[in-house]
């Protein structure tokens, strides 16, 4: 027994074990308490119907069932796809357009970088009230610079049409220097030897981007795209600081629907099966994207 | 050198040797007129972007400096005539914002120490040393990072009503003690970057883990520990739903929740609502200008190279 | 005294707020020391538990949605001063988040003494017991309630098995009876059409007449000014119309929606050709932050009576209310009148001291001090005959005054246990309608399939 217990305490990886428990200790205990408990009585939630007054009552797969045939739920799937897919191309080609203009050695690039990265330290909220104001049809400055250039100004936010574009948009703006920073990160991370053999080759500048830049970046924009995918699928502060979903559900997203449902409405079994649903379109998506990678992403350097 | 700043040496030899390589080929007037005509498209798209950024914020910042008079008006005014400060002050008379603020902070700060502390400590486990379930532990702790908020809410309620944290700031600070998946990745990935020979010189000298983890590794981390805690602080600060659900009175209510009940009524002042939308950015603000070298840095350091 | 009003509470700054706590503070110590003071001036019945034999004052947990907070101080302060033996505990949420912390706090035991409650919720609330009845309290200190507007009384009423209001017992005492159809009108805009001012001829037919007078679209797309703006709010911006054209929403038992019937269509169409077909009205937006009347553009709005305050900061032009435009067949101009209540929880320990409160603020002193300073429509009829609805009001709107037969024969809007969720659907489909997304038709067939629905659940959810 003693050799044991001697022999335990002796081995080096034994040692090294226990205190590696020690530091993801806390980390364990969090994950247990605050994620993995709450996930499982969530998942319970989704099988009763609750107004949050009364008891929980169970009822299968009921409320799985009505979802499927709510064409409200499908629409918000239809506006939080839209949502994704105009936010997270068209940021990812921006931010890497100008996270490589600002790459390209030019003065003042920290005054540049720090005006860039302005939207994404303000919260949500407070950029939803500034952008709320900034597309009124009459007063709003998107409207006065359209009319300036000789557009007619479009009712933005009262328009089914337009209101979400309009949230994309400000998305976009709001996000762009995330990605832009973690771009001229990962562009400067490229040793610069590889484009200096290429020179000498007598490559263009477009062969260098598409041979050297875009793969040798690929595991960054792998990056970039899952993290802005999984936070773009969970859209709710600007529908709920600017439309309230609306015009007739126009910018309706799956996670407001939730919110409505769960926390206007009460009816919490409803909104947690909506939420399942969502947690597993996104897990699905991840594992895509994981899968994918394999594809198109370069980790050697 | 630092991967924010741009270097003039560094500038002037790669146009000497660009120059010096094409020179040779299309005649170097050509080439000139070409690299200038790109350098003024280059900086021309770089300020429409950053007057993309920086406009509204202006516009922000005038409308809360504006008379009710003046916010309605065709042409737009830019600059308010005379600056309305006295917004501000009305601003802390119809809500506490001081305290709202101060709330902000305090609940940001401890936040994100607890972040920094337990971020760093797992990340170190799953970086450099080796046990049993590593793997997997942590597969499922970054498999949290696709949990959406609302999914944990309720239950995450009810505990904190068992506990009797409800209206205490306990909610919004205690949890990040516990780590969370995004910090741990990251403090990771800059740990994978710090030379293994630093650990085993160490170990030769007879430290255990848990020492090289503060004596060594936690020193060095302070670009990506910087970054860590800008995005903590940012996330704590900027967080609606959580102070939303979980705190009740006036006293302990945080600038962004202060925020919605501004514009919560019909009606609402524009020039008050602005001006409570400056108040909520700008300490963050300043706090991203003072520590954005560590915080540029370290994103680049951490490499993100997966 | 009332010309004072809207400055007074203009200027109630926060400093002022600090003193009047600084002294209520200083007076709450003097009698906690002194003698114990009296529980009440109501004459409180002998066999309640009364805190007033300890020194420590009963503290009432009061929640409330809103923005005005410091004057909410101020009137908090004025109730411990004059209540020293109860301290009150303020949990203040806005508007969009109140229904969501009460429930949540509730689901968790942790519902205040007192809140601050809206028709949206009362069956709700009833029929899960969050909230008290209040009768027994009534009786006993014999409170007469025909002092009260009576569609106010009625709203706060409900009875077990049925899933609306109107009947039962009182489990919201009302303290504000109000309309959400005030008709305003831009003064400076109609005297410079030379326009004669609104009076009571007009009707329905009126409106889209002056309403063209005043629609001007600029060349760019932009609205230099409207005829009127009748904001989409839910159901209860159609009720008025409905009811003008001598239809309703829901049958008796609010079983089933009839926007089907003739009535309520013509009322839909009616509001949805205001829109489209003559152009009188703005259309619809989803975020009513910006108030056109507000910023001159309209002619015309039809709004809440809670915007007159807000209203009574516009300094560019002259405004004034008027009496609603009647239906051409029906010559009615009923409108559409809304409780606010306030409640007794079943987890209040203090209920005779929060009722105390309740007396207080509905037909004590603080009943004027609340209409005076946070919202001025009293459902306590003395209260609101002597201060509000006067003929000598010098202040805007003139002829507030118009408002108080207006409310005496307004059309008590009952509700079910799910109206947020049935404005919500009403919203979309006006506006479906209003937007030309959905024909007429297609919009009210879904809304009355979509309501049913709803109802066929809530008297699930509530009768078993």
């Amino acid at each position: 027994m003693r050799g044991r217990f001697r022999e335990f305490w002796g081995s080096n990886r034994k040692r090294e074990a226990i205190e590696a428990y020690i530091l993801i200790l806390p980390m364990i205990v969090g994950l247990i308490v605050f994620t993995a408990g709450p996930v499982l009585a969530s998942l319970y939630f989704s099988f009763t119907r609750w107004n949050l007054l009364s008891r929980p009552k169970w009822q299968g797969f009921d409320n799985y069932i009505e979802l499927s045939h709510d064409p409200l739920f499908w629409i918000t799937i239809k506006n939080t796809a839209f949502y994704v897919l105009g936010t997270v191309p068209t940021g990812t080609v921006l931010a890497l357009l100008l996270a490589i203009a600002l790459n390209q050695k030019i003065r003042m690039l920290a005054v540049f970088r720090t005006i860039y990265f302005l939207p994404v330290v303000s919260s949500v909220v407070a950029i939803s009230v500034l952008w709320l104001w900034l597309y009124q049809a009459d007063f709003g400055l998107v409207n006065q610079f359209l009319r300036f250039l000789g557009f007619r100004g479009v009712r933005w936010l009262s328009s089914t049409t337009w209101a979400m574009p309009a949230i994309i948009i400000m998305s976009i703006w709001h996000g762009l220097g995330y990605n832009i920073v973690i771009f001229i990160a990962g562009l400067q991370g490229i040793p610069q030897d590889y484009y200096e053999a290429a020179t000498v080759d007598g490559a263009t500048a477009w062969h260098k981007f598409f041979n050297i830049t875009i793969p040798l970046l690929s595991p960054v924009t792998f990056f970039v795209i899952t993290l802005s995918i999984i936070n773009s699928f969970q859209v709710f502060a600007q529908a709920y600081v600017m439309t309230q979903g609306g015009p007739v559900n126009a910018t309706k997203t799956i996670v407001y629907y939730l919110y409505q449902q769960g926390f206007m409405h009460f009816h919490m079994g409803y909104a947690s099966a909506l939420a399942y649903v969502l947690f597993i379109i996104i897990v699905a998506l991840t594992l895509f994207q994981f899968w994918f990678q394999q594809r198109w992403v370069h980790y050697e350097i | 050198m630092s991967a924010g700043e741009a270097n003039p040496i560094r500038d002037a030899q790669t146009t000497a040797i660009a120059g010096a390589v094409t020179a040779t080929q299309p005649g170097l007037m050509t080439y000139r007129i070409l690299h200038i005509g790109g350098r003024v498209l280059l900086y021309a798209l770089l300020i429409i972007v950053g007057m993309t950024m920086l406009l509204p914020l202006l516009w922000m910042i005038s409308t809360s400096l504006k008379h009710p008079g003046e916010i309605f008006i065709l042409p737009p005014k830019w600059l308010p005539n005379p600056p309305q400060w006295g917004n501000y002050v009305q601003l802390f008379d119809v809500l506490p914002f001081g305290l709202f603020v101060f709330n902000s902070i305090k609940i940001a700060v401890l936040a994100t120490v607890g972040a920094l502390l337990s971020c760093s400590m797992a990340a170190f486990a799953f970086a450099r040393m080796r046990f049993p379930g590593r793997n997997f532990i942590f597969a499922v702790a970054l498999s949290t990072l696709m949990i959406p908020f609302h999914v944990t809410l309720i239950p995450l309620f009810a505990l904190y009503r068992d506990l009797g944290w409800l209206g205490t700031h306990l909610p919004l600070t205690v949890p990040f003690f516990f780590g969370a998946a995004f910090g741990i990745f990251l403090m990771r990935q800059f740990y994978l970057t710090i030379p293994q020979e630093l650990v085993e010189a160490a170990r030769i000298d007879g430290c255990n883990f848990i020492q090289i983890y503060y004596r060594i590794f936690l020193p060095l981390s302070k670009p990506a520990l910087a970054t860590l805690g800008i995005f903590t602080f940012l996330g704590s600060w900027n967080n609606l739903m959580g102070p939303l659900i979980f705190l009740t009175k006036v006293e302990s209510m945080t600038v962004t929740l202060g925020l919605t009940l501004l514009t919560g009524q019909t009606g609402g002042r524009w020039e008050l609502i602005q001006a409570g939308a400056v108040i909520s950015i700008l300490p963050i603000i300043v706090m991203f200008f003072l520590g954005q070298e560590h915080f540029i840095q370290g994103i680049a350091r951490t490499g993100l190279k997966g | 005294m009332m010309k004072k009003n809207a400055s007074v509470s203009k200027r109630l700054s926060r400093r002022s707020f600090l003193k009047v706590a600084a002294t209520t503070a200083g007076l709450m110590v003097t009698a906690a020391c002194a003698a114990p003071a009296p529980a009440s001036q109501g004459g409180e019945a002998a066999d309640s538990e009364s805190a007033t034999e300890s020194m420590e004052p009963v503290e009432l947990r009061l929640a409330y949605w809103g923005f005005e907070v410091e004057k909410q101080g101020i009137l908090q302060a004025a109730f411990m001063e004059a209540y020293p033996n109860i301290k009150l505990q303020e949990e203040i949420t806005s508007w969009g988040t109140y229904w969501q912390k009460m429930l949540t706090a509730t689901a968790a035991g942790e519902s205040p003494d007192i809140m601050h409650h809206s028709p949206y919720y009362h069956v709700q609330f009833a029929s899960n017991n969050v909230t008290i009845p209040l009768d027994p309290f009534i009786e006993r200190d014999g409170v007469d309630l025909s002092e009260f507007y009576e569609g106010a009384i009625t709203s706060g009423r409900w009875q077990q098995g049925q899933v609306r209001t109107g009947t039962g017992d009182l489990h919201a005492f009302p303290t504000v009876w109000h309309t959400g159809t005030m008709w305003f009108y831009n003064k400076n805009q109609f005297a410079e059409k030379g326009i004669p001012e609104p009076d009571e001829t007009w009707t329905w037919d009126t409106l889209i007449d002056v309403g063209k007078e005043f629609t001007v679209i600029n060349d760019d797309g932009s609205a230099e000014s409207y005829g009127m703006d009748t904001p989409v709010d839910g159901n209860g911006r159609m009720n008025f119309w409905i009811f003008q054209t001598g239809g309703v929403f829901y049958d008796e038992d609010y079983t089933k929606c009839l926007i089907k019937d003739p009535e309520p269509m013509e009322a839909f169409q009616w509001m949805v050709d205001l829109v489209n077909d003559h152009q009188v009205a703005l259309p619809p937006e989803p975020n009513q932050q910006f108030n056109p009347f507000e910023t001159g553009r309209v002619a015309v709005a039809v709004m809440g009576d809670w915007m007159i305050p807000i209203f009574s900061r516009i300094e560019e032009f002259e405004w004034d209310v008027f009496l609603p435009p009647s239906h051409p067949r029906t010559e009615l101009n009923t409108i559409d009148a809304y409780q606010n209540g306030i409640s007794i929880t079943s987890s209040a320990v203090h209920r005779d001291e929060s009722w105390e409160y309740i007396k207080w603020l509905t037909m004590g002193d603080g009943a004027v001090m609340y209409a005076q300073t946070i919202f001025p429509f009293p459902a306590h009829i003395p209260t609101a005959e002597n201060l509000i609805y006067v003929q000598t009001r010098e202040e805007p709107p003139t002829q507030l005054w118009l408002l108080n037969d207006l409310l005496k024969a307004a059309y008590p809007v009952f509700n079910g246990p799910a109206e947020g969720e049935i404005g919500g659907i009403a919203v979309e489909e006006q506006q479906a309608a209003m937007l030309q997304v959905k024909t007429v038709e297609e919009a009210t067939n879904d809304l009355e399939s979509r309501v049913n629905a709803v109802l066929e659940r809530a008297h699930e959810e509530l009768l078993g």
